[in-house]
């Protein structure tokens, strides 16, 4: 048998890297004879071996010429190796290569490669011996033996090819429709252009699809490519525009062989066409008696070729061969290039589009999926908002009314091209840019004006409304905003110094509401440990006098301490969260808390906490205040009033109220103290034990909760207070008020048909 | 999915063969699990253990054809395969790894009388199941309790189980509840015929032989591999398989390209022994050969085979085999592959292609011992002094 070998010379010098002695050694052992040592160039060395290959007792799939013998060349860079893996080659120089996939197509007369790995074959073998490599090479040829090298099914594996020398970027599918929907003008048969643009001259040379050339934009286009070639070469806005052609092969000719020379000059490439069928005369004419239209001597060039079946990873069986063309006036002589111009080849890379994005993140998210409403584009907002964008989900609508500052680049996603922009604004904008591409549905604002934000329609077209805003007062807003009423609501905010995470998803039909998921998490204190102790410390902190102290969110000033990574674990981990949630949502209401632990050693933990339903009621005097009660307390007082049968018994509410939100709620019910008196038509709530009882819950929950109101029942009605009541409450008004901030005096009464709240 | 493989693990004289489907689902064909105490016995159990699916924490295979009861066919079933209630399974029964059998295929042809234990609790165990499907009881279809009767009743009648009943000449394509689209199994013995058959070998020539069928893709017209199973089967079975598998028509289930020699490469195959007084093979178990495809192998699962008096494996019948397939595609399991002094298991890959070896495994360039080295497990002696 002739082999490739054979025409290789002996190489004379010495192997120095004392690797390749060592492979060489092994490959001696496993040959059982002294290898040959032959001169490859290039600094390589080739070594020719027999391989053995078990083929399958049937025959050869589609009768390969595969044999149980193969003769192969390990090729061994004589600086790089190990580094760089050994290339190998078929030594036969009859080997079927035509026919086989995972073959790289063969140049300079050397016989064709094998792809013996589908990523990076340097990273494989850093893990690997050159006996690995051998077994690789026999189990690489049983599988073509046996028909089970394409590994993906009956899809055709498209060209490997190498010696790319730039890249051209496009969508598939939009070029495809070029040859297969007619969407750009046929300037010859099968033949048309399409426009491209260098973004950088630095880096590796790179073609960005721009546009289709049509009927309706030729004229318009070509005028634009002109405005810009008129622009000083110095001026950065100008861009450098290339007109590029697509040419195709027609439906009759469909070519399996995987051994296409691919052209290097103007020669082969002639030959090429005539092999597909493709007709370059058309071609020629245009680029030769339209060469002024490019301004650049190179430009790319699209061939597509048909193949029996679709290739894998696309969508048809159309492969196109990317070429880059070097012409220049001198290459030209009328309608003909007169000079063998040298042609280089092109890499393609698809495009990131939105739904790769979503499939690569592994969140497959439908392409027309709701909009979600985000408020708040800071350090977590932003974050969030990024790590949903880069998933694929783009239909969002941001609103922040801030601008980026150069603290907050500490903290924030964007960087200090953006200062001065607005956040909301300058996020919209990168999340276009990730997508090039697409129509990308992001919008962005600095509010809901002209009361907006108070309409049903301006959430309608959105699913979920997250809250990174960090505000207080626009927590407070969310809380009571009628408008949001069809919506799913989720607000995340930072407390404890940058280390407690905290988000709060409401329930069904937003019950829990995200400050009855508050009053719940802080209501924890008195059992939880620490909650306790982070509510005491923020209280500590506050150092302030009133009852009620402002639990630190956010992180919005140009003073507080707290690291970027503190920012993106809290971030990520609500962000896990939502694109769960926006799968698939839950009903329950939940607290999501991830807690920094930054102590002796740094640790992260998070907690989920189910809350169900609040029982709400309005105040029978005064429908503006809503007394919100925690699940299980209203089971607790109608158990308590059974109990009691005809004798009146009550006890004492713990919550809080907020005066913005007019909303009381209740976390939970003190049994009456042992001093209070019962009788079928009086009840004294006495106070025995009481004050220390509320000055516990009070210090557990650093101010959070503490005393709120009182009930009692009418086991046989009525319904509403009796004139002992009303004097109660007098009386208790004229303390609350002299507080500050006043407390409402807040009276529940429990009869047979059920509670009936009071507040004054 | 992983190609399906059919492993013949070497057992010396006796049969365990291992067929697995490309969904993992394992089909056992008798055991012949010895003592490991030497250092040249291959661990059968161990690789059972590493070879078959576990639900629960607990090993199964999905179906266990006894092709009769000697001893070379099932040594080893009581200790190493569950026997009882499967609800029961306990957890000291997974720390001994004893695999539950889901599926049972039961000849109750075979094993009328005591020969060995291991027999006796196959028999046992398949009574039991049989008795929960008679009562038809609420667990009969749970995995441990499922059985299917192979070829026709002994002196106990099964007939209103018939149900559960497959027979020469059907095809099988349902194991352990799963219906199977690229795997079947055509049944050839034992027959009605074999309930006359008298005499010493009984046993052997009502053994269960089946015709396992391999395809890679459901639209694929003939099959891609067909391995021939027969226990300890004899010339007079195999005259009768041939006879009644032309007469029905069904000739492609007598192709192959896998013989696990019957009898552990006995001549019983080719003639009544001893083989002196019988020298020429019978005309019907050479034209049984005949049916073989392109590179079919012959297994002789068998101790090594000496050109000498022994039977099995008998010397002569290797030469029967060795003039239908040639030398390179008769493969011994006791001699194929040996590593460190232990015979490895012979393993096909089912190809579209046919069979194939399996891939070589690569190594990687990083190593770590492990815990299961001699070096561990032996004392290691240093120092300078006399020992």
């Amino acid at each position: 048998m002739e082999k490739f070998s054979d025409s290789l010379p002996v190489f004379i010098n010495n192997i120095e890297n004392p690797e390749i002695q060592d492979s060489l050694k092994l490959l001696c052992q496993i040959q059982g004879i002294q290898v040959k040592v032959l001169d490859w160039g290039n600094g390589r060395i080739a070594i020719p071996i027999e391989i053995n290959i078990d083929l399958p007792s049937l025959g050869n799939f589609e009768d390969l010429d595969i044999r149980g013998k193969e003769p192969i060349i390990l090729v061994f860079d004589l600086v790089n190796y190990p580094v760089s893996a050994p290339r190998v080659y078929t030594d036969r120089l009859d080997f079927p290569k035509n026919n086989l996939a995972h073959l790289y197509v063969a140049v300079n007369n050397r016989p064709p490669a094998f792809c013996y790995v589908r990523g990076n074959a340097d990273e494989w073998y850093a893990n690997k011996r050159i006996e690995d490599l051998v077994i690789r090479i026999s189990n690489w040829l049983r599988d073509a033996a046996t028909g089970e090298l394409t590994e993906n099914g009956e899809q055709y594996e498209p060209l490997r090819l190498e010696g790319y020398t730039g890249s051209i970027i496009y969508d598939y599918d939009t070029i495809l429709t070029v040859i297969t929907n007619k969407t750009a003008v046929e300037f010859g048969d099968k033949f048309s252009i399409v426009l491209f643009e260098r973004p950088s001259s630095k880096g590796r040379y790179t073609y960005k699809f721009v546009k289709l050339i049509t009927n309706k934009n030729a004229l318009t286009t070509i005028k634009e490519v002109d405005e810009e070639r008129k622009k000083d070469k110095e001026d950065i806005t100008r861009k450098r525009y290339y007109f590029g052609y697509v040419l195709w092969s027609g439906e009759d000719v469909v070519k399996r062989e995987y051994e296409i020379n691919i052209p290097r000059s103007w020669e082969e490439f002639k030959l090429f066409c005539e092999y597909y069928n493709i007709k370059h005369q058309e071609f020629e004419k245009f680029i030769t008696t339209c060469n002024k239209i490019n301004e650049y001597i190179y430009f790319p060039v699209i061939i597509g070729i048909r193949r029996p079946s679709q290739l894998i990873g696309y969508s048809s069986n159309i492969e196109f061969i990317n070429l880059r063309f070097n012409v220049t006036s001198a290459d030209i002589e009328g309608e003909k290039i007169v000079n063998n111009i040298s042609i280089d080849m092109l890499s393609h890379n698809q495009p990131l589009t939105q739904k790769l994005a979503s499939h690569i993140s592994g969140w497959d998210i439908a392409l027309d999926s709701e909009r979600h409403v985000v408020f708040g584009c800071g350090a977590i907002g932003s974050k969030i908002i990024m790590h949903l964008a880069r998933s694929g989900q783009t239909n969002l609508t941001l609103i922040d009314p801030d601008y980026i500052s150069p603290h907050n680049l500490v903290r924030h996603t964007l960087f200090g091209e953006d200062e001065g922009h607005r956040k909301a604004e300058a996020l919209a904008e990168k999340i276009k840019k990730i997508y090039p591409y697409e129509q990308t549905n992001v919008t962005h604002g600095p509010s809901f004006k002209d009361g907006l934000i108070d309409q049903k329609s301006t959430f309608e077209k959105h699913n979920w409304v997250l809250d990174f805003t960090a505000s207080e007062a626009f927590f407070n807003k969310l809380a009571t905003l009628k408008s949001l009423d069809e919506n799913k609501i989720a607000s995340a905010s930072i407390s404890d110094f940058g280390n407690l995470g905290i988000m709060y998803k409401e329930g069904e039909s937003r019950n829990p509401r995200v400050d009855d998921l508050q009053a719940y998490l802080y209501s924890l204190a008195e059992s939880n440990k620490n909650i306790q102790d982070w509510l005491q410390r923020e209280q500590k902190t506050a150092q302030s006098s009133s009852l009620i102290v402002q639990v630190g969110v956010g992180c919005n000033s140009e003073t507080t301490v707290l690291s970027d990574d503190k920012i993106s674990s809290h971030a990520s981990y609500f962000s896990g969260i939502l694109k769960r949630e926006m799968t698939k949502s839950t009903k329950d209401g939940k607290i999501y808390l991830n807690n920094i632990i930054d102590t002796e050693d740094y640790m992260i933990e998070t907690h989920v906490l189910n809350v169900k339903p609040f029982d709400i009621f309005q105040a029978v005097n005064d429908s503006s205040w809503t007394i919100r009660f925690k699940s299980g307390i209203l089971e607790q007082l109608t158990k308590e009033f059974l109990l009691a049968g005809q004798t009146e018994t009550g006890g004492v509410f713990v919550g809080v109220c907020n005066y913005k939100t007019k909303t009381i709620h209740i976390t939970d019910s003190i049994k009456a103290p042992i001093d209070s008196k019962r009788s079928s038509t009086q009840f004294v709530r006495g106070y025995h034990g009481l004050a220390k009882e509320i000055s516990e819950i009070e210090n557990s929950s650093g101010r959070q909760i503490g005393y709120i109101g009182e009930w009692h029942t009418h086991p046989e009605g009525p319904n509403f207070l009796s004139k002992q009541d009303l004097v109660s409450v007098q009386q208790h008004k004229k303390e609350c008020s002299q507080l500050q901030p006043p407390l409402p005096v807040f009276l529940s009464i429990i009869t047979p048909d059920g509670i009936f709240p009071y507040v004054f | 999915m992983a190609n399906a493989t059919i492993q013949y693990y070497p057992v010396g004289n006796g049969d365990t063969s291992l067929i697995t489907l490309e969904d993992k689902t394992t089909i056992l064909v008798d055991c012949n699990i010895r003592n490991c105490d030497d250092d040249e016995t291959y661990d059968v159990k161990k690789d059972l253990l590493q070879s078959v699916q576990y639900r629960n924490g607990i090993p199964y295979v999905d179906v266990f054809i006894l092709t009769h009861g000697d001893q070379d066919h099932c040594r080893g079933f009581k200790k190493n395969f569950y026997q009882g209630a499967p609800e029961k399974y306990s957890e000291a029964d997974k720390k001994d790894g004893l695999i539950r059998v889901d599926t049972m295929w039961f000849s109750p042809m075979i094993a009328e009388e005591h020969t060995n234990d291991d027999e006796d609790a196959y028999q046992l165990e398949a009574e039991r199941r049989l008795a929960l499907h008679r009562k038809n009881d609420a667990n009969k279809d749970n995995p441990g309790n499922r059985i299917k009767i192979i070829g026709y009743d002994g002196s106990t009648d099964y007939k209103d189980l018939d149900y559960l009943r497959a027979k020469p000449g059907d095809t099988v394509n349902r194991f352990n509840d799963r219906n199977q689209v690229l795997f079947s199994i055509f049944i050839h013995a034992p027959f009605k015929e074999h309930l006359e058959a008298l005499g010493d070998d009984k046993k052997n020539s009502t053994s269960i032989v089946f015709q396992a069928r391999f395809k890679n893709t459901p639209y694929q017209q003939d099959f891609s591999t067909l391995a021939m199973f027969g226990g300890d089967s004899d010339h007079t079975s195999w005259c009768i398989i041939l006879e009644k598998t032309k007469k029905y028509r069904n000739e492609h289930a007598l192709k192959w390209d896998l013989f696990l020699s019957p009898h552990h490469c006995s001549w019983s195959f080719f003639n009544e022994r001893p083989q002196e007084e019988n020298p020429d093979p019978k005309k019907t178990s050479l034209e049984v050969l005949d049916y073989r495809r392109n590179n079919a192998k012959v297994i002789a699962s068998s101790k090594k085979i000496l050109n000498d008096e022994d039977n099995p494996p008998h010397y002569e019948a290797k030469q029967e085999y060795v003039k239908k397939v040639t030398e390179g595609n008769f493969l011994n399991t006791t001699t194929y592959n040996v590593v460190n002094k232990i015979p490895q298991p012979i393993i096909f890959e089912v190809t579209s292609q046919g069979i194939v070896k399996p891939k070589q495994t690569e190594g990687a360039a990083k190593v770590a011992g492990g815990a299961g080295l001699g070096i561990v497990n032996s004392p290691s002696k240093y120092g300078n002094g006399k020992v």
